[in-house]
């Protein structure tokens, strides 16, 4: 049975894209570790563990993509925080757009025929 | 059949192959790459060339095709090993060598050797002062004396003989230290315990120096004699102290607590992170793991190979570099303030100490170039 923290697609998609995703995570609102590792199961990237996350989040804080600041706890630890920056999301409108252009060159190259398109459209309405 | 090669023979293949020496370079140049840059184990990067050589056999051996050669292949080498270890990385492969400070047995035997070419060179520069003013057959001689005829010509004080021991063994042992206190503590700590041992040690030959150079004299010789010694004494050594291999005798999971003191001091003995960003990284892990309820091992795997995941600031490296280029240049200084050598004079000791000021201020220079180079790269 599938859980919900299992991904969707194979790893070795899920390697190059998880910067893109993790930015695109942060977009919604700053998180912390282990939060980002929940938003990026909700999005079906699986959640990753903590040694393929941090070293990622370790190159965006140092493209100044990202920025960390520290959260004291109410009653237990404290939580460091992540927040996108200006440059970062500069970085993921121009990620989003190679991806988008990356998926559309994974189409068939041909436009597919009247017939067959009218056909999943009113399968899929 | 390339597998069982040695790394050195493995790279050589590459020009036999090709018949050029180009080839040969390019593996060369991956390996450093490979070994110094991302600190893979030298096993992984021979199987890495090995397989890198089988593509490059298989390409030369095409019908129809014409020989490519190494760059062509596979692009530039830095580019092709930082694509080797970043895969080696996101694979979590077991790629990272163990970055162990020196051991005892390597300071000592090490060191012996290094006293043996230092000798050497001790004596080349003492013959090279003396030609054409000192008989030849006075510098071939051996001869002792009582006296202080190390003021002579064709002559040192003995104690002198002990100096490249005490510079080889020296630095080899700073560098030990150094590591160490790097590793277990921090920069700055590892920093002020490495001047200070070197400052004691210059001293302390220094007073040495003062008080026994006019015991006893011999002649240029001896210094041979010393070199041949050190030689003897570094291979004696070398075959009957063996390396103990420090297997690890837990084969259980690490605890949280040994496993974040095995990453501090694998993140420390890198050498290219500040301590700022070890102890944010060590802090990070800790916070993960505390939320995601699962043990440090676990999360994040070998605490060594996590520790070489996280690419290195060339800024930091670049940094300490001068650091170290700076404390060389001062080292000479207080050498020769210690033992009241003034540089330049036509003393054998002088020169030495003249050739590595100039050596060091050489490489302090470069490293303010690389420095000045890593800021201001965008």
């Amino acid at each position: 049975m599938k859980d919900a923290s299992d991904p969707l697609w194979p790893a070795r998609w899920i390697r190059p894209a998880l910067r893109t995703a993790v930015l695109a995570c942060l977009e919604e609102g700053p998180l912390h570790g282990y939060g980002l590792a929940g938003a990026l199961a909700e999005r079906g990237f699986g959640r990753p563990k903590g040694g393929s996350l941090y070293p990622l989040l370790e190159d965006l804080h140092r493209e100044a993509l990202i920025t960390d600041t520290w959260e004291p706890g109410d009653s237990g630890p404290g939580r460091r925080i992540y927040q996108l920056l200006p440059a970062g999301q500069r970085a993921l409108r121009e990620e989003r757009v190679a991806w988008q252009s990356l998926a559309m060159a994974l189409g068939p190259l041909t436009p597919p025929t009247h017939t067959a398109h009218t056909g999943s459209t009113e399968a899929s309405s | 059949m390339t597998s069982r090669l040695s790394l050195a023979q493995t790279i050589k293949e590459f020009g036999a192959l090709s018949g050029s020496t180009g080839d040969t370079d390019w593996a060369g140049r991956a390996a450093f790459q490979l070994l110094d840059t991302y600190h893979i184990k030298e096993s992984k990067a021979q199987h890495a060339l090995a397989a890198a050589l089988s593509t490059m056999t298989a390409a030369h051996s095409s019908p129809g095709t014409t020989s490519l050669s190494a760059i062509e292949l596979f692009g530039d080498p830095a580019q092709w090993a930082a694509e080797r270890a970043e895969q080696w990385r996101d694979d979590g492969e077991d790629a990272i060598a163990d970055d162990r400070p020196l051991s005892p047995r390597s300071i000592v035997v090490t060191g012996m050797a290094l006293s043996s070419f230092t000798a050497v060179l001790f004596w080349i520069v003492m013959i090279l002062e003396e030609l054409g003013e000192t008989p030849f057959s006075s510098l071939t001689r051996f001869d002792a004396t009582l006296s202080p005829d190390g003021t002579r010509d064709g002559w040192f004080p003995a104690f002198q003989v002990l100096a490249p021991f005490v510079i080889s063994v020296g630095s080899l042992l700073v560098i030990a230290i150094y590591q160490r206190i790097l590793r277990r503590y921090s920069f700055i700590a590892a920093a002020a315990a490495g001047s200070l041992i070197v400052a004691v040690l210059a001293f302390g030959y220094g007073i040495a120096s003062h008080l026994l150079n006019s015991a006893a004299s011999l002649t240029a010789m001896w210094m041979l004699m010393a070199a041949m010694l050190y030689g003897v004494l570094a291979y004696l050594l070398s075959r009957l102290w063996k390396e103990i291999d420090v297997e690890d005798s837990t084969p259980l999971p690490p605890s949280d607590e040994q496993w974040l003191r095995e990453l501090g001091e694998s993140l420390r003995g890198r050498g290219d992170l500040n301590d700022r960003t070890a102890a944010r990284i060590a802090s990070e892990a800790r916070e993960y793991a505390r939320d995601s309820r699962n043990s440090l091992d676990e999360e994040f795997g070998d605490p060594t190979a996590y520790a070489h995941r996280f690419a290195p600031r060339p800024t930091t490296s670049e940094a300490r570099t001068v650091g170290y280029n700076s404390a060389m240049v001062l080292l000479v200084v207080i050498l020769a303030v210690a033992t009241h050598t003034p540089i330049g004079t036509t003393s054998a000791f002088s020169t030495v100490l003249m050739g590595m000021l100039i050596l060091a201020v050489i490489q302090l220079g470069v490293s303010i170039v690389r420095l000045w180079r890593a800021r201001t790269k965008p």
